[in-house]
């Protein structure tokens, strides 16, 4: 295959991609990162030449590239220009990356080609001692948020001033607390990270006061920037249900006794002891001497006698309170039903609080 | 005449007002007429006299909350021999008392009678205080209740004659209001035991006491009014 046959696909297909991408910015400009990724992605396809072209667009002044995405952006260059033979050009495009960048790293590069980690290599120490410009980072965090405790997140965006490696930490009550949470990125530009209020095992935290610390380092390590933020979680107040009481109203219940015919037959037996009450009064208190003109004297029978009628009558005719088993189940079904509501309730409020999304104050603590 | 007249309004009034009173206040009234058969015997200078009659009179009590106050009067004739030794004797008996209901089936008290004697020999007059107590039981129906007075007494006066050494009284009996309702009926057995001192030596009593005892049956019906 000849060169012109070889190199034609690439050609039509740098057509295609920048015919798309004009049609893009016929709408709104293409992004930078974009562009970048599209030329890290022809790179792949050996088309060096194309991936060019696309670096030439990412890194007009009209762009607006970030100095992260500058970098990145004149780093492919240099490399692409040393695959397609340019050394004057890629020396170029690795020395315009250090400018902007001194502290960049570019290891990887060697897995490319051993010659272009020797390249970067000579631009780098043309440079002379490097010294870093110090890393600063922005961070974007909402004041005062209403996060959902399922599947909401307390949203924060982060952008370092050029490539870092991104360390959230959350603890618990000041920043030398207990860690609760980490997550760790490396971030050309900007990324947006999220904590879903939960610790590492996956618990929900509870309310209560955290530190959300953001460390953002580049990649020697040596520059850092850090943010802390006092985050206070409360639980947002939720409508619960009044708890009705352990005990229902008297009004609930039924008696549990019911009066039946037919007294205690120990009404029989009182009547019987004052009937011999009556017959023994004159006994138990009359005078000795005159015991003898007591006699059997027939007004105590008579007095024992009604007595005794009374007892009878009483017993016949009188009634007597009795518990009915099934009233008294009927009233134990209903103390049960006043307890289950009881219980149903306070699962329900339980269940209420527990799904109340957290209201999650934030201020800036840090420098 | 002229003065009467307006007490007994007064008091016709009392006694209407007093129904209407009772049920607003939270008042137990009851109130009733008795009788007693009574038998006396009366051991005397080693004879044993008996004297016979029927006592009427009203008996009537105010009750509110566990207090309760009373009253009764008792008069008749007793009638004996017709001579000296055993003369007819026409009796007045009052009766006030005071009771605290310690529970719905005790109540204690005190209680203080006057009994007046009156014979061709000459009038006697007791006076007599004591403590009594009343112990009753409801018998499987309400208003159907048997019950035992004993009043003993403490403290007697006598004029007339020496002061009794032993005074007491118990009846033993059965009440009954019919469907519970305001009509009171009684039944009851009652005896009253009254033992005199020796005369002085040198008396036709010297050595002897004179021991009185009564019973009888005492029947009553009365109604009651407020709460039950």
């Amino acid at each position: 295959m000849s060169v012109v046959a070889r190199r034609f696909p690439r050609a039509m297909a740098l057509v295609v991609i920048l015919a798309a991408l004009g049609a893009a910015s016929a709408r709104a400009q293409a992004r930078p990162s974009q562009l970048i990724a599209t030329a890290r992605a022809m790179m792949d396809s050996l088309a060096s030449d194309s991936a060019v072209t696309l670096l030439q667009l990412a890194l007009r002044s009209e762009s607006n590239a970030t100095p992260a995405e500058q970098v990145r952006a004149w780093t492919l260059f240099g490399i692409n220009q040393l695959i397609l033979g340019d050394v004057q050009l890629g020396r170029q495009g690795f020395r315009r990356a250090l400018s902007i960048d001194p502290t960049l790293q570019a290891d990887s590069l060697a897995s490319l080609h051993s010659d272009l980690l020797r390249e970067f290599g000579a631009e780098r120490a043309a440079l002379g001692p490097v010294r870093a410009a110090p890393m600063t980072v922005q961070v974007a965090l909402a004041g005062d948020t209403v996060v959902p405790v399922t599947e909401g997140r307390l949203v924060y965006a982060v952008r370092p001033a050029r490539r870092a490696r991104v360390v959230a930490t959350v603890t618990a009550g000041d920043s030398s607390g207990a860690v609760v949470r980490a997550d760790t990125a490396t971030v050309t530009g900007d990324i947006v990270l999220g904590w879903d209020l939960r610790n590492r095992a996956g618990a929900l935290v509870a309310p209560g006061r955290y530190t959300l610390r953001l460390v953002a380092a580049d990649t020697t390590g040596e520059n850092a920037a850090r943010r802390d933020y006092a985050l206070t979680l409360q639980r947002a107040r939720v409508d619960t249900t009044a708890l009705p009481s352990a005990q229902p109203p008297a009004s609930a219940f039924v008696p549990e006794t019911v009066q039946v015919r037919g007294s205690s037959p120990s009404v029989l037996l009182r009547g019987a002891v004052f009937a011999a009450a009556a017959v023994g009064l004159p006994m138990v208190l009359g005078n000795p001497e005159l015991r003898a003109s007591l006699g059997n004297d027939a007004k105590s029978y008579i007095a024992a006698g009604a007595v005794s009628l009374a007892g009878l009558y009483g017993f016949l005719r009188g009634t007597r309170w009795t518990t009915d088993p099934e009233l008294q189940r009927r009233n134990q079904a209903t103390r049960d039903r006043a307890a289950l509501a009881r219980t149903n309730t306070i699962a329900a409020n339980a269940e209420l609080r527990a799904r109340a999304p957290m209201v999650v104050r934030t201020q800036a603590v840090g420098p | 005449m002229t003065r009467l007249l307006p007490l007994s309004l007064l008091a016709v009034g009392l006694a209407g007002a007093l129904p209407g009173v009772a049920v607003a206040q939270g008042l137990r009234l009851e109130g009733g007429g008795l009788g007693y058969a009574v038998q006396n015997d009366v051991r005397y200078l080693g004879a044993i006299h008996e004297q016979t009659g029927i006592l009427v009179g009203a008996e009537g009590q105010i009750r509110f909350g566990p207090v309760g106050l009373g009253g009764r009067g008792m008069m008749g004739t007793l009638k004996g021999s017709g001579d000296l030794s055993n003369p007819d004797r026409t009796v007045r008996f009052t009766t006030v008392w005071a009771a605290v209901h310690v529970g719905s089936w005790l109540a204690v008290g005190a209680e203080m009678e006057a009994r007046r004697y009156e014979s061709p020999v000459g009038v006697t007059v007791l006076q007599l205080l004591g403590g009594r107590a009343r112990l009753a039981q409801q018998l499987g129906l309400d208003g159907l209740a048997a019950s035992v007075d004993v009043t003993y007494f403490a403290s007697a006066k006598a004029t007339g004659m020496a002061a009794p050494t032993l005074a007491l009284r118990a009846e033993v009996g059965t009440t009954f209001s019919p469907g519970n309702g305001p009509l009171t009926l009684r039944v009851g057995y009652r005896i009253e035991r009254f033992d005199f001192p020796a005369g002085a030596a040198g008396t036709p009593a010297a050595g002897s006491p004179r021991l009185e005892q009564a019973r009888g049956l005492v029947v009553g019906a009365g109604v009651r009014l407020g709460r039950r």
